[in-house]
């Protein structure tokens, strides 16, 4: 299975590789939390990313998770489909932000506990030229190990894309 | 290891900047083959005609052909500012601008997001700009300072410190002064001492639109439309040769190209306020070898208002006076002056650079600009003239005694490097 997950996310990334306009990279610094049915972690998380057309279409990224030492390491496919100018957000931020969902899955691996696939849905995900501006997204891991649904947030995310 | 760490973080910092400067010694500046105007355009200038402008000294005669433009303005408005804030002075030009916009005219607005953090004696009559847009002004904050940022700190170095409007195409201008307090709205020995141009150039505007629209949409998710506003050639009007330089965003416009063909050719004499002239060594290098091929090169500096920035000029000014060039300075309050703000440099009575570009390395390599060199004899004439006369307004003669003495009593090297960097 993950085996499965690796390949399909290198292929993935092969079959759009030819359709980079340009190949912007990404650097993000969050701070998340997620509950299990028996345990808790989170903390900071530092991502670094691949993000290959000028419009955030499609992204890879590699995340850490560190409370204060390693916590969790996670590969995310992220993807924000459309954007649209949203006055309502406007008190947020100093210029005129786009507001932009998206969607990232990737596979995770969490210390001590073991394989698993993240679904986040950062329903309040704003951007402009060159940052983005995550709060409050919600996730979901399934783990590989016992198929347990555990949840949480990440509870804010910049990041720069340049 | 520490400093292993420091010195990879502020390579990272300063990485981007770090070659640009190399054009002071790069070889098509130096070439004896290459003419002036060839260099220039090598460096990034575009060819441009204009006429002769109207010349503004003064920020409250500035801000009354200001609001003038404004008034007649009847499609679009277009502004980038270094500085920008309202102050009592400044509200009937502030109050024009949104009725222009409430009237349907397009007015669009940039400026740094250093102008909530002006350090000049604006900081303590400015009201912030934000209210514009409840007027329907398109208002753009340039690379915001807040903690949301912090993840991409190098980006807060790098400033939009250009000066330029365009009124519906048929006027241009550019300069010195910030739209700000201190720049157009203090009393008259309060304001600095400035300078700003009105073109009444096709040609022009639809350069400086080009540039402005091009780092507008780097910036702002707010898209302008190029097609959104009138477009001539550039040689569509006027009977002087100019070269504008727009340094910033997708521009290929470079101010240390611009300075470095035009010392480097330099046969005669160079006159320059260069407001900051804090060099690199390359910048030195070029300044030493015009002065040891004969070139007569004069510099009229202010010592700073603000306190760091004082005790860097100050650290600062042996090192000018040993370089060789005749140094005057000003120094604010004798005879009731301000602040000399003023960036200018002519050269061999020929080229004649105007903008907003000072001539030190924040500018070269860690700024948004906008100069432009107009090749005139006539206005190099009346430009010398105005260099003299400020000389002349309450200026002192610096001797290598002179110099140690300011830089006993007032300099300092954290001044220096602050301003080295911050500007």
């Amino acid at each position: 299975m993950k085996k499965r997950i690796a390949v399909l996310i290198v292929v993935f990334s092969l079959l759009t590789t030819p359709l980079m306009a340009k190949v912007h990279a990404s650097l993000s610094l969050g701070v998340m939390g997620e509950k299990a049915l028996s345990s808790f972690y989170g903390g900071g998380e530092v991502s670094i990313g691949l993000q290959f057309t000028d419009e955030p279409w499609f992204r890879l990224e590699a995340s850490v998770v560190l409370s204060p030492f390693f916590e969790s390491v996670t590969m995310n496919m992220i993807t924000e489909p459309f954007s649209l100018y949203a006055p309502a957000f406007d008190f947020l931020f100093q210029n005129p932000a786009l507001w932009s969902p998206k969607l990232l899955i990737g596979g995770e691996y969490v210390y001590k506990k073991g394989w698993g696939l993240r679904a986040l849905f950062g329903i309040l995900n704003f951007r402009d030229k060159d940052f983005e501006y995550t709060f409050l997204s919600p996730m979901m891991t399934l783990s590989l190990d016992d198929y347990s649904v555990s949840y949480g947030f990440e509870v804010m995310r910049f990041t720069y894309v340049f | 290891m520490r400093a292993l760490w420091i010195i990879l973080i502020l390579s990272l910092l300063f990485f981007p900047s770090c070659a640009s400067l190399d054009v002071f010694e790069d070889g098509y500046t130096l070439s004896e083959e290459l003419t002036v105007e060839e260099k220039l355009v090598l460096s990034g200038g575009k060819e441009v005609m204009v006429d002769h402008p109207e010349c503004y000294y003064d920020g409250g005669a500035f801000l009354d052909r200001l609001e003038e433009l404004v008034e007649d303005a009847d499609e679009y408005i277009l502004i980038s500012t270094f500085l920008g804030s309202s102050s009592p002075r400044l509200e009937r030009f502030y109050s024009l601008l949104q009725e222009k916009a409430e009237s349907g005219v397009a007015v669009y607005f940039m400026m740094d997001a250093v102008s909530s953090y002006d350090m000049t004696a604006s900081k303590d009559y400015m009201t912030p700009l934000y209210f514009l847009r409840e007027s329907g002004v398109h208002l753009h904050e340039f690379s915001p300072l807040t903690s949301m940022h912090l993840i991409a700190p190098q980006v807060m170095f790098l400033r939009d410190h250009r000066k330029l409007m365009v009124f519906d195409g048929e006027y241009a201008v550019l300069g010195g002064m910030n739209l700000n307090y201190i720049s157009l709205g203090a009393s008259d020995d309060e304001v600095q001492r400035d300078s700003m141009y009105v073109f009444s150039s096709r040609a022009l505007s639809s350069a400086l639109t080009d540039a402005f629209v091009s780092v507008w949409n780097a910036a702002s998710v707010d898209y302008i439309p190029r097609s959104l506003f009138h477009s001539y050639p550039y040689d569509y009007d006027g009977s002087l040769d100019a070269y504008l330089f727009n340094q910033g965003g997708d521009e290929k416009g470079r101010i240390a190209g611009m300075y470095a063909s035009l010392i480097n050719s330099a046969e005669k004499e160079i006159l320059m306020f260069p407001y900051l002239p804090v060099m690199d060594k390359k910048m030195e290098a070029s300044i030493r070898r015009a002065i040891d091929r004969g070139v007569k090169v004069k510099m009229l500096i202010p010592l700073d208002t603000r306190g760091y920035a004082k005790g860097g000029v100050s650290y600062l000014i042996p090192k000018l006076v040993d370089m060789g060039m005749e140094l005057y300075v000003t120094e604010v309050g004798s005879d009731g002056l301000a602040m000399l703000h003023e960036k200018l440099m002519v050269v061999d009575g020929r080229y004649t650079v105007i903008g907003s570009s000072n001539f030190n390395y924040r500018t070269m390599s860690l700024a948004y600009e906008i100069a432009l060199v107009l090749d005139s004899t006539g206005f190099a004439a009346e430009s010398e003239e105005h260099f003299y006369s400020r000389i002349d307004e309450g200026s002192f003669y610096v001797s290598p005694e002179k110099a140690e003495e300011i830089k006993k009593e007032s300099g300092s090297w954290l001044g220096y490097m602050l301003i080295y960097y911050g500007g």
